[in-house]
């Protein structure tokens, strides 16, 4: 039985239809990613799953629970953190973390998740004391607080600096370890194609495509870029009988050859050099991303 | 209960760090009850001078004038009635009381015996102090006269000692009323003010959905957060009487458990109303607004400072349409008259059903964001 299973899943908000029937399901102990630019419907279709909306129409099955049927039962197997996260103002991290621990009938103890995401030192600060990265850590604390089986994180690292992301993402393979279903949005692609084992791409309240990040690379943007410099001038013509290249481009003094069969290419590059009596130097490959996937898809930038 | 008591613990918590709603639930009230208490306390902890006009002068009248004159509370001046009528205007007695021609002659026709109280109403609290003591001053005479004018119905009760001690009583000082008024504009406002903005903070800020994904009900939710409002205002009515005790000597003669329960009922219904107020505004700003509508008409309508009396007639009509009225009526007749529950039953009535009715609606109209 897959953790969630969404079937024709619709919400609207008067004229905007926020999230536009879609169906897809999320494996058990998989780390699924729902990419999209802001007003995708990312997380409406979160929402609804975590039974804070109403759906429109459609199902959703949470662990075979109906979430219009069970919300209490699956409330005490899921973790939420919200995308906004304030809590209240005069309460210490432990004292948070303890309230909201008592609305469950199962609870980690507070000093247990607050080593697992690394805020140890700040168990008595206040939380209008803390860091942009530390609020989202208690956040993510509050989702474990439960120790729930599933995990649902809304931009957990949006607007955080890249050093803090990295954080995020340690405690999100440490779930990973601890073998939770993780259920991620996230607007930064990197990160979908770092933690997620499959990814959902959405625009205008659809799902565009589902799969692992290799199998949509590979399915949308196969072609990989090899940038290189030559000692002496090569024209483009000689460039393109390269085996494998599907374009050439100046780039920067050097080059840039677009191909389908990066080994390939990778070797004439040396071949074609040694023929022309020149020297190839700083050759590098770059691989496509879902970036350039979504920009496929999409026709637009997903930061857009 | 686990879960209740962590709740009820953490909201008690919040609000003990919250310094300035410490401020306004507890600093604000005694403030202003020890300075209304200092400017209009000893006005009328003095003695009451009354101006006498015996216009009938007969024996019944006389001695009326003397029983009077016994009552230390009552200081007598004799006088022409115009004389004494530009005294009342210069503040020089309280009130004038005038006794008509043929009152002895109404008495023995076993009709009441016709008399003026004149009051200066520029002084409100002095002048409503003033006649309501003369004229249960006046009625326990007239009673203990148709007693002698009618012996088969005289009992065994001693008609100057039941004077004395009504005059004497608490009834006299403004501080004694005072207390109770704002003892029930404290739960009036801490009721309003503590649980609306804090829910309809608590959703801008996205709390209340926070709590809403974990499977803890509303009903406990609210329910934790209306019990530590409760507590609060226990604590509240505490220091206000202690200090009232302490500095002013107020006499509280009610009883105490009787006393809590209106102080209970009082902060219930308020935080129901306060609870009516989250659901139906959407905003902080528009909470806060939306509860000064209320509380501050309701501070200087409902008799809370000053008695009712002295309100123009159609205010006061707006005043009994307020439940604030009833809870400081409760309040006042309860502590300081040490009545019994069932002598404010109506008081009770309309404070209850305001709460119940508030209660109702605002589940009714919740939202959680």
């Amino acid at each position: 039985m897959p953790a969630i299973q969404v079937t024709d899943l619709t919400k609207r908000y008067e004229e905007l239809t926020a999230v536009d029937e879609i169906s897809f399901h999320v494996e058990d102990r998989e780390i699924f990613g729902i990419l999209g630019p802001n007003g995708a419907g990312k997380t409406t279709t979160l929402e609804m799953i975590e039974t804070l909306r109403e759906p429109d129409s459609g199902e959703i099955l949470v662990e075979g629970l109906d979430v219009r049927k069970d919300a209490k039962k699956i409330k005490e197997i899921i973790g939420v953190q919200l995308q906004t996260t304030v809590f209240f103002d005069n309460l210490t991290v432990y004292e948070t973390i303890d309230l909201f621990g008592s609305f469950y009938s199962k609870q980690l103890t507070p000093d247990e998740l607050l080593q697992r995401v690394g805020l140890e030192e700040k168990r008595d600060s206040k939380l209008n004391e803390l860091s942009g990265g530390q609020h989202k850590r208690v956040s993510i604390a509050l989702a474990l607080v439960n120790d729930p089986r599933i995990v649902f994180l809304d931009e957990p690292t949006t607007g955080l600096d890249p050093q803090v992301r990295r954080n995020i993402w340690e405690i999100v393979e440490a779930l990973r370890a601890a073998e939770k279903t993780v259920i991620i949005t996230s607007h930064y692609i990197e990160e979908a194609e770092h933690l997620c084992d499959r990814v959902a791409i959405m625009d205008l309240g659809k799902i565009v495509t589902i799969g692992s990040p290799t199998e949509l690379i590979d399915q949308y943007s196969p072609e990989s870029n090899i940038s290189f410099r030559l000692s002496r001038e090569v024209s483009h013509d000689k460039l393109a009988r390269i085996p494998g290249v599907t374009g050439v481009h100046d780039a920067n003094g050097g080059y840039v050859l677009t191909t389908g069969t990066p080994q390939e290419t990778r070797v004439g590059i040396f071949t074609m050099a040694y023929e022309n009596d020149a020297v190839a130097d700083e050759v590098s490959m770059r691989r496509a991303t879902l970036e350039d996937v979504f920009l496929k898809i999409t026709g637009k930038r997903i930061r857009a | 209960m686990r879960q209740f008591l962590k709740f009820v613990g953490a909201s008690l918590k919040m609000t003990y760090r919250e310094k300035i709603a410490l401020f306004w639930m507890f600093l604000f009230p005694l403030v202003l009850m020890l300075l209304l208490g200092a400017i209009f306390g000893h006005s009328s902890q003095a003695n009451v001078t009354l101006g006498v006009v015996d216009r009938d002068n007969s024996r019944v009248t006389q001695a009326i004038t003397a029983r009077l004159g016994k009552i230390s509370a009552f200081k007598l001046q004799n006088g022409s009635e115009s004389a004494l009528k530009q005294k009342l205007m210069d503040g020089k007695v309280n009130a004038i009381l005038v006794l008509n021609q043929g009152f002895q002659a109404s008495i023995f026709q076993h009709k009441p015996g016709q008399a003026t109280i004149y009051v200066d109403k520029s002084s409100p609290t002095v002048s409503q102090i003033t006649s309501s003591a003369l004229n249960q001053v006046m009625g326990e005479i007239g009673v203990g006269m148709a007693k002698q004018v009618m012996p088969n119905v005289i009992g065994p009760s001693d008609i100057i000692k039941v004077t004395e001690k009504s005059v004497t009583s608490t009834d006299l000082r403004y501080v004694d009323f005072i207390v109770p008024g704002i003892l029930a504009m404290t739960l009036m406002t801490s009721g309003l003010l503590g649980l609306s903005l804090s829910l309809v903070q608590n959703r801008e800020k996205g709390i209340l959905r926070r709590v809403k994904v974990s499977p803890l009900p509303l009903s406990r939710f609210l329910g934790s957060e209306i019990t530590a409002a409760l507590i609060m205002s226990l604590i509240q009515a505490a220091i206000l009487l202690l200090v009232g005790w302490a500095v002013f000597r107020i006499h509280i003669k009610g009883n105490w458990l009787y006393i809590a329960f209106i102080v209970i009922l009082g902060a219930a219904t308020f935080l129901a109303v306060g609870f009516l107020i989250a659901s139906v505004t959407k905003t902080l700003k528009t909470a806060e607004m939306a509860s000064n509508a209320i509380t501050f008409p309701m501070m200087f309508l409902s008799g809370v400072f000053f008695p009712l009396a002295i309100l123009p007639a159609f205010l006061a009509v707006v005043a009994k349409c307020l439940p604030l009225y009833y809870l400081g009526d409760a309040l006042r007749k309860v502590m300081i008259q040490g009545k019994s529950l069932a002598n404010v039953w109506l008081d009770i009535l309309v404070v209850a059903a305001t709460g119940i009715i508030c209660f109702i609606a605002a589940v009714k109209l919740f939202r959680w964001e």
